[in-house]
């Protein structure tokens, strides 16, 4: 067990050197939230949306005591040195076992309470302490976190390796809190749509296992295709939860995985792929256990639609991190540590290759299967040229419109940036259009056409992530049932390659914008940069910024924001943030660095 | 949270200048993008090689422009400051006239293809994607007329509008005619105004045939029939010499233009819960234009007796980060102070 502390800048506010703050009209404030009222539809009450937080007031009394008025004076002005400033408040809690909360002081403000009883018959003088803090209090260490970007051994890992294809029953159980029939009909025995759920607004977990004896070899991710099937389904988390069994656990508990990734499946339309880390300590596995909970809410979720639940497509052992196309197209989900929203430094790296034009989105992930590219659900097009280094693994002519179809359940609503990397072939200029609408069965749905015209120019022959429209998207909601059309044409005088196509939900995400493809592809200090850092704005600097440089470690970073076009400010909450990063380099490292965040008292670093 | 539009300001990211607050971006139809504002935190008398008269101003959603403008001189005190449309550049001012309608030699002409060609080759950063007109609007070219009246002419005669938008390209555009978003009902409400009203254009013209002046008189017969007749007086002599026939048609144009349709007393204000997509989209407030179609859900439309009313936005004022946006109508009719003194400011710069 150990003393409390409470330290303001350098002065230990509990310790021995005359400073003693007293707790017992003290507060630790709260964060301050940003309500924003709107009004509701034709009904009473109103809609309360919680923007975000504004700063804490921390309020302490400190009792300085001394051998003489001298020095309490001394002490007055030691403390007031560390007022009025950007500052740090720590506090590590009596017991011991918690770890210290730092509070990031913006300003602060000192008052004395004058007593000359307690001056003259104790030596003492009294403070009041007022702190201005940001809104949450933050870990004393800062957490790094490594997307799963990087193919093992790279650049050619071993071929998945696949566990079940979901066609068959074979291996698999199912274990639910709901009786198997219901109202005298029996839950599916379809082993795809491992039975469901069927209760309205109740909540309801299921277990799906998977038996079998299998080794894990030099594999390290789990990949699984699945589906959240019925109407009006949910599931209170963005994936289903996985836990391994071996010989050693086989009837206790479980190793639980993390997930690491999670993208619409390249193989399997309309499922999402999700990607587990596999702990290095599992050699052989018994049994996968797939846990979710699941409810239905909604006007026609009624009790007997007994077909909700997972479809599980696909399960196989993989060391290939989730990518679009190529390597140089990834998608991961960066695990942010901590209860609250935090600020970070994200670092998009490669050992020997420049980056090129980058283009890095992070958004809150629902489990829909959405990413941005959308080269996998290209369905026609003019001439497809095969080009292992375009971003996408290939290439189309414009000459002829490219028309891409995917399901509405992989678009969130909202409001779409869509940006392309394209190549002007010849001329000065080109107009590219969209064209966008939703299907149901094949046919467009009325009032679901949109259309959006960009004009485009550039340097003839260079590849640029630019952007090429902004709408709203799916144009119609249709639920999960329909087909968001895309078709992308150029309107000319010049013509017009079209590497990729991506959809950046501005709803529900960011997306910085590098274009530094005119740097070349050799890394270079001062100019062509392998490593680029994304800054969100902190108290004490405001303002996103993006650096570039060769060594990882910053010494030649140099401020790139004069090819950055887009500088969105990006927003790391917990548990976890989806990231996509496309980039010149192959297999490019992601890292996420920050201080883990909490309402007022951090937690564990490592539990959390 | 949606993500934040950003600023560029001659070439610099705004926020990499300092910290700014209230960022309001106003568009207007016709016109297109008209201003942006905000305010900055920086020291009195502050200077930086971005922040001057004329700096190009761009207001970006991810890599996207929004709005595209020119910063008017900042107040470096305050540091309030204001940007003015690309449009604007075309029109009379308070600081005059930015370009005039000239053509590649300097002379004047009523040409308009010619007269943008020209000014864009005086550095007008606009584009021409396609021909605005290319038939002279007047006859003569003794006097010096803006660049913006000659459009405004040629767009009253065709019954469209022009404005220029974020990509810098000038437009020649009629109304739409099927909304883009819908609102709930309950959640605005119009007042009708008959200030600008007219059901019958008198147009006042020099004929061609024989060099006399004529009057060309038409008429919204069903405005007419239900809310009366007034006569609203167009001076066409400025044209120089012209037929019977173009100036029934410019006539025509204006009725079409909504003369002979009430106007509106108010603007509305509403959230991205109150307005959708036809498709049943809620709205993000920064995808909303002048110029678009919205139909107000719960009114009921006198005129075409339906249970809804279908207005062209003639504003749109979003201050970014706000939950709600001011749509202004097409057809307002000033009744505010500020708005009056706007129009007769406005009036009296034609003049």
């Amino acid at each position: 067990m150990s003393a409390a502390q409470l330290i303001l800048g350098s002065v230990d506010l509990l310790g021995m050197d005359g400073y003693e703050a007293l707790g017992d009209d003290g507060s630790w404030g709260s964060p301050q939230p940003i309500d924003v009222t709107l009004q509701s539809l034709l009904q009473d009450g109103s809609v309360v949306v919680t923007q975000g937080y504004d700063n804490r007031e921390v309020s302490l009394r400190v009792r300085l005591t001394g051998s003489d008025s001298a020095e309490l004076a001394s002490l007055e002005s030691t403390l007031f040195a560390e007022v009025g400033k950007r500052n740090t408040l720590t506090y590590v809690p009596p017991d011991g076992w918690g770890p210290a909360s730092v509070f990031e002081v913006v300003t602060s403000r000192l008052e004395h309470t004058l007593d000359d009883v307690a001056e003259v018959m104790s030596c003492e003088r009294t403070y009041g302490l007022t702190l201005v803090c940001e809104p949450f209090a933050r870990s004393a260490d800062q957490f790094t976190v490594v997307g799963a970007t990087v193919s093992d051994p790279a650049p050619t890992p071993p071929p998945p390796t696949t566990i079940t294809d979901g066609v068959s029953g074979t291996n698999w159980t199912v274990h639910t809190a709901k009786p198997t029939t219901y109202g005298g009909v029996a839950f599916s025995t379809n082993p795809i749509l491992q039975l469901g759920y069927n209760k309205r607004d109740v909540k309801t977990t299921h277990v799906y296992e998977y038996t079998a004896t299998f080794s894990v070899g030099q594999q390290k991710y789990l990949a699984i295709d699945w589906d959240m099937r019925g109407e009006y389904a949910s599931m209170s988390d963005i994936s289903p939860a996985v836990m391994l069994n071996n010989a050693a656990n086989s009837t206790t508990g479980g190793t639980s995985l993390l997930r690491v990734g999670q993208m619409a499946s390249p193989t399997n339309p309309g499922y999402t792929r999700t990607l587990w880390a596999i702990p290095s300590s599992i050699a052989t596995v018994t049994r996968i256990r797939i846990t979710s909970t699941m409810q239905a809410y909604g006007p026609d979720a009624t009790w007997n639609s007994y077909e909700r639940g997972i479809a599980v497509r696909l399960i196989q052992l993989t060391s290939q991190p989730l990518s679009s196309g190529t390597a140089r197209q990834k998608t991961m989900t960066i695990t942010v540590p901590g209860s609250a929203p935090t600020v970070g430094s994200l670092q998009v790296s490669h050992s020997t290759t420049a980056l090129g034009d980058l283009l890095a989105y992070s958004w809150a992930d629902s489990g829909c299967g959405y990413t941005p590219p959308m080269r996998g659900f290209r369905v026609s097009g003019g001439t497809l040229t095969v080009d292992s280094s375009a971003y996408s693994g290939a290439y189309d002519s414009l000459g002829a419109p490219v028309t891409y179809e995917r399901s509405t359940q992989q678009v969130p609503m909202g409001l779409y940036v869509i940006y392309a990397r394209l190549r002007l072939d010849n001329g000065a200029s080109a107009t590219v259009q969209i064209d966008a609408s939703t299907l149901i069965g094949g046919n467009q749905l009325p009032g679901s056409a949109v259309t959006s015209k960009q004009l485009i120019s550039g340097t003839i022959g260079a590849w640029k992530i630019v952007p090429i429209g902004r709408m709203m998207l799916p144009t119609v909601d249709a639920g999960s049932n329909g087909t968001l059309r895309l078709v992308v044409s150029n309107g000319g005088p010049s013509a017009l390659s079209l590497d990729e196509i991506y959809l950046c939900n501005a709803t529900i995400g960011r997306a910085t914008v590098v274009n530094a493809g005119t740097l070349g592809t050799t890394p270079t200090p001062g100019a062509a940069p392998s490593t680029i850092w994304i800054n969100s704005p902190t108290t004490d600097s405001p303002r996103p910024s993006v650096t570039a440089g060769v060594a990882t470690d910053g010494s030649d970073a140099y401020n790139i924001e004069s090819l950055v076009s887009s500088s969105q400010p990006h927003r790391w909450e917990p548990p976890s943030v989806s990231v996509f990063t496309a980039c010149n380099a192959l297999d490019a490292t992601t890292t996420l660095t920050g201080y883990p965040r909490w309402h007022t008292h951090a937690a564990d670093d490592q539990a959390a | 949270m949606r993500a934040p539009l950003m600023v560029k300001v001659g070439g610099y990211w705004l926020h990499q200048i300092g910290s700014y607050s209230d960022l309001t971006i106003t568009d207007r139809w016709p016109g297109g993008n008209f201003e942006a504002s905000w305010t900055m935190e920086l020291p009195v008398g502050y200077t930086h090689p971005a922040l001057h008269n004329d700096a190009p101003v761009q207001v970006l959603d991810g890599a996207f422009g929004v709005w595209t403008g020119r910063l008017t001189e900042p107040n470096r005190s305050t540091w309030e400051c204001v940007a003015a449309g690309l449009s604007r550049q075309a029109s009379s001012g308070s600081s005059g006239i930015a370009y005039m309608a000239l053509d590649g030699s300097g002379n004047s002409t009523n040409v308009p293809d010619t007269a943008i060609d020209a000014a864009i080759a005086r550095g007008l950063p606009w584009v021409r994607r396609a021909s605005f007109s290319s038939t002279a609007y007047a006859a003569s070219t003794d006097s010096l007329s803006s660049l913006g009246d000659l459009l405004d002419g040629v767009a009253d005669e065709q019954g469209k509008r022009w404005a220029v938008w974020a990509d810098g390209a000038v437009i020649l555009a009629a109304d739409p005619t099927t909304p883009s978003w819908h609102l709930t009902p309950g959640a605005a409400d119009l007042g009708y105004a008959d200030d600008e009203y007219a059901s019958t254009i008198v147009g006042r013209y020099l004929r061609s045939s024989d060099l006399t002046y004529q009057t060309v008189i038409v008429t919204d017969a069903d405005a007419e029939a239900n809310r009366g007749h007034r006569e609203y007086p167009v001076d066409l002599t400025p044209l120089g010499p012209t037929t019977s026939t173009r100036a029934t048609s410019i006539a025509n144009s204006i009725l079409a233009k909504g003369k002979s349709r009430l106007g509106w007393t108010n603007g509305i204000e509403a959230g991205s819960w109150d307005i959708t997509t036809p498709g049943g989209i809620p709205a993000d407030l920064t995808l909303i234009n002048a110029g678009d179609m919205i139909r107000l859900h719960g009114i009921w439309d006198e005129r075409l007796s339906v249970p809804y009313l279908d207005v062209v936005i003639g504003e749109r004022q979003y201050q970014v980060g706000e939950q709600t946006v001011q749509l202004t109508p097409v057809d307002y009719q000033a009744r505010t102070l500020a708005s009056v003194v706007e129009d007769a400011l406005a009036k009296a710069a034609k003049r």
